[in-house]
């Protein structure tokens, strides 16, 4: 058993990472940047050291810094989390020249994943469908891409090699927009993944996004840990994820699963990653990439086949053989996530900082809150902008929406502002209840941002107004220094507002 | 009786709200009877820490947290947050605008320690003037009234644990606004 770990990382995935190391007697290592000094993440370790610097690109994705960390104080294995240094392969090679355990798949497999044309290429000779486009190859020319958009026909979508989270993709709808949005899909590409390389694939209408949970060990062994739909995306980023899907049948569940399966050993696979499918209205599925990382969303894995992922992440980082057969995975019931924001879902999804002057997530039996802040926390913009992660189950799926919702009304977060009157909404949504959803839901139906857009309630209930002013009553009674004689901006004195005074003293 | 004016986001109006005691210094649990414009409603209030608990109106019960900041209560209520601008508060009968209204005893605002108590049954005391400090997860909190007046009963130990909201010290304060 490793002695030591390191998590590479922040957040609620820190968190959650430390929480089954800890169970498993091991000593957990933070890192931290200078803003995040106070986290929660440091909190949950046995050891924390600092990372000089703000920005993720001075901390949490300086590999060299975190090695070296590593190697002065003992450290046997790093795990990765998500994001950051999780699907770079020089950081798992890294690792292993220093003599540490990485906590994942091994570079060959992030090198044969990581570039989705490759990927592509891979998997089509496995037999794993994929979706019909033009690879890319024989260069950039744009007649050639122009005849290539023809043939797979319109609506095409461009998209970056190395890319993710949306970024580096266009949506072409004629043969006009064509080489604008290439030329725009190249730079963005270029910017963020520093590979400018892009290729075509068919824009499928309203298609759903199908995933698979994979797991592979260094003796061979792989199976599929079924499917999580996460087809409500904003901004091509995931905000709903449940298990099972409503739109699987059990044949193609299989069918599906066998694919994911036949996936993961075209690359020999070894440590968790996820399967990432599209399945159009028609019921066919298309390979979309190979993830090599815990997902954000594994929980409603975890809780539909009550295994814990991370535990078995370890295990088969140790060499061990997988903690379960295929036939031994059989799920139970339904479970959903919902992602917390700090943003502003009537303005564009933009992400709100600030300091969350009241923090209380629901509690209770089949709710699961996987959080990253904790009252007083500083929601900054160096960092992405996820508090937490609300996951229930059910018996059924209608039952664990019925827990969601009640959780979501539950959950309090003062201070910032978050989207969790719009995941309110979004959850009553009849199209959502009946299972009747794509990745551009979103952008079809119009969600109220809060509840009151939603409930066209009158203005201001009374109860609204008076629970104002009990508190306002109270803060003038319960505390009094000099200056404060009820001028407005001086309420600020209130000790529910100075959560930092409250911890700082 | 202290009275608000609150003007809800987007409203072109402020509303008053008052708060009446109903039943003084009972027990953590508040009876009150609030006016919003002409309806009188009945109000009991638990409070499960600062800025924070449910609300009974009439027979319906509300769960509440208040962020007060930047001249603005954000009233979370049962799932749904209301921002709301505080215009103004007033005294009973005339009292300038903008002042605290009358405080007739010092309360716990967390649950803490007993550190100090300066002031006996009957000692006067001016405004702001320290009167008890309690103590709770190592941060000291002096407690004051806000304007001057006279100690009625001392009601708390020093040493002692006192759960949020308990009444330490209860106070005649002078009401000079009222008999102007």
């Amino acid at each position: 058993m490793f002695k030591k770990v390191l998590i590479a990382n922040r957040g609620e995935i820190a968190v959650r990472v430390a929480q089954t190391l800890r169970e498993m007697g091991i000593i957990v290592v933070a890192v931290y940047s200078q803003p995040d000094r106070a986290a929660v993440h440091v909190a949950c370790a046995d050891e924390a050291y600092p990372l000089e610097g703000e920005t993720a690109a001075e901390t949490y994705l300086r590999g060299d810094k975190i090695i070296a960390i590593a190697k002065s104080h003992g450290v046997d294995a790093i795990h990765p989390g998500y994001g950051f240094l999780s699907e770079n392969p020089e950081f798992a090679e890294a690792c292993v020249k220093a003599g540490i355990t990485f906590i994942g798949p091994n570079a060959d497999v992030m090198r044969a994943t990581g570039n989705k044309i490759v990927a592509k290429k891979t998997l089509e000779k496995a037999g794993v469908p994929v979706v019909p486009g033009w690879s890319g190859e024989g260069g950039f020319d744009a007649k050639g891409i122009a005849n290539e958009a023809k043939k797979i026909g319109y609506p095409v979508l461009v998209k970056a090699a190395s890319g993710g989270g949306g970024k580096g993709m266009r949506v072409v709808t004629s043969e006009k927009d064509l080489a604008g949005s290439l030329e725009a899909a190249r730079r963005e590409a270029k910017s963020a993944f520093g590979d400018a390389t892009v290729f075509l694939e068919k824009f499928l209408e309203r298609p759903r996004h199908i995933e698979f949970q994979i797991f592979g060990d260094s003796h061979g062994n792989v199976v599929h840990m079924f499917e999580r739909e996460c087809s409500i995306q904003r901004r091509h980023q995931k905000i709903v994820e449940e298990t099972p899907s409503p739109a699987l049948s059990d044949d193609l569940r299989k069918r599906m699963g066998e694919a994911a399966v036949a996936a993961a050993k075209a690359v020999n696979y070894t440590n968790a990653g996820t399967v990432e499918f599209l399945l159009d209205e028609s019921g066919k599925f298309y390979f979309l990439e190979i993830n090599t990382r815990l997902q954000v969303e594994h929980p409603v894995t975890e809780m539909t086949l009550r295994y814990d992922l991370v535990r078995a992440q370890v295990l088969v980082a140790l060499g061990e053989s997988l903690p379960f057969t295929q036939d031994e995975l059989t799920p139970d019931g339904h479970a959903v996530e919902v992602r917390i924001y700090a943003e502003d879902s009537a303005s564009g999804f933009l992400p709100s900082t600030g300091t969350i002057a009241c923090y209380v997530p629901p509690a209770g039996v089949n709710i699961r809150v996987d959080s990253g802040v904790k009252q007083g926390s500083e929601v900054t913009v160096f960092y992405d902008p996820m508090l937490a992660k609300l996951i229930c189950f059910g018996r059924t799926r209608g039952e664990a929406m019925e827990r969601l919702a009640l959780a979501l009304d539950n959950f309090v977060v003062l201070g910032v502002t978050t989207n969790i009157e719009f995941l309110r909404n979004l959850i009553d949504h009849p199209d959502f209840l009946a299972g009747d959803i794509h990745t551009g839901f979103l952008e079809e139906h119009s969600i109220a941002a809060t509840r009151a857009g939603r409930d066209e309630a009158p203005p201001m209930p009374d109860e609204v107004l008076i629970a104002a002013a009990v508190a306002l009553r109270e803060n003038g009674r319960s505390v009094s220094r000099a200056g404060q004689h009820g001028h407005a901006a001086t309420l600020t004195d209130a000790p529910w507002r100075s959560a930092d005074a409250w911890r700082g003293a | 009786m202290q009275k608000f004016r609150l003007q809800p986001a987007g409203a072109a109006e402020p509303v008053a709200v008052s708060l009446e005691r109903a039943d003084s210094d009972r027990d953590q649990r508040d009876a009150y009877v609030a006016r919003i414009g002409e309806a009188s409603i009945p109000v009991e209030v638990e409070r499960t820490g600062p800025g924070a608990g449910w609300l009974k109106v009439g027979s319906k019960v509300h769960r509440y947290h208040v962020l007060i900041r930047d001249g603005e209560a954000h009233v979370w209520l049962d799932g749904a947050i209301h921002i709301i601008d505080v215009v103004d508060r007033t005294r009973r009968r005339g009292g300038s605008a903008a002042t605290v209204g009358p405080v007739d005893r010092i309360v716990a605002p967390m649950p803490g320690t007993v550190l100090k108590i300066n002031v006996s049954p009957g000692d006067t005391f001016d405004a702001h003037q320290p009167l008890v400090i309690i103590e709770s997860m190592k941060m000291e909190m002096t407690l004051s009234a806000p304007t001057a007046g006279t100690v009625k009963d001392v009601r708390c130990k020093v040493g002692e644990l006192v759960p949020l909201g308990t009444v330490l010290v209860a106070l005649d304060v002078a009401e000079a606004d009222d008999a102007s």
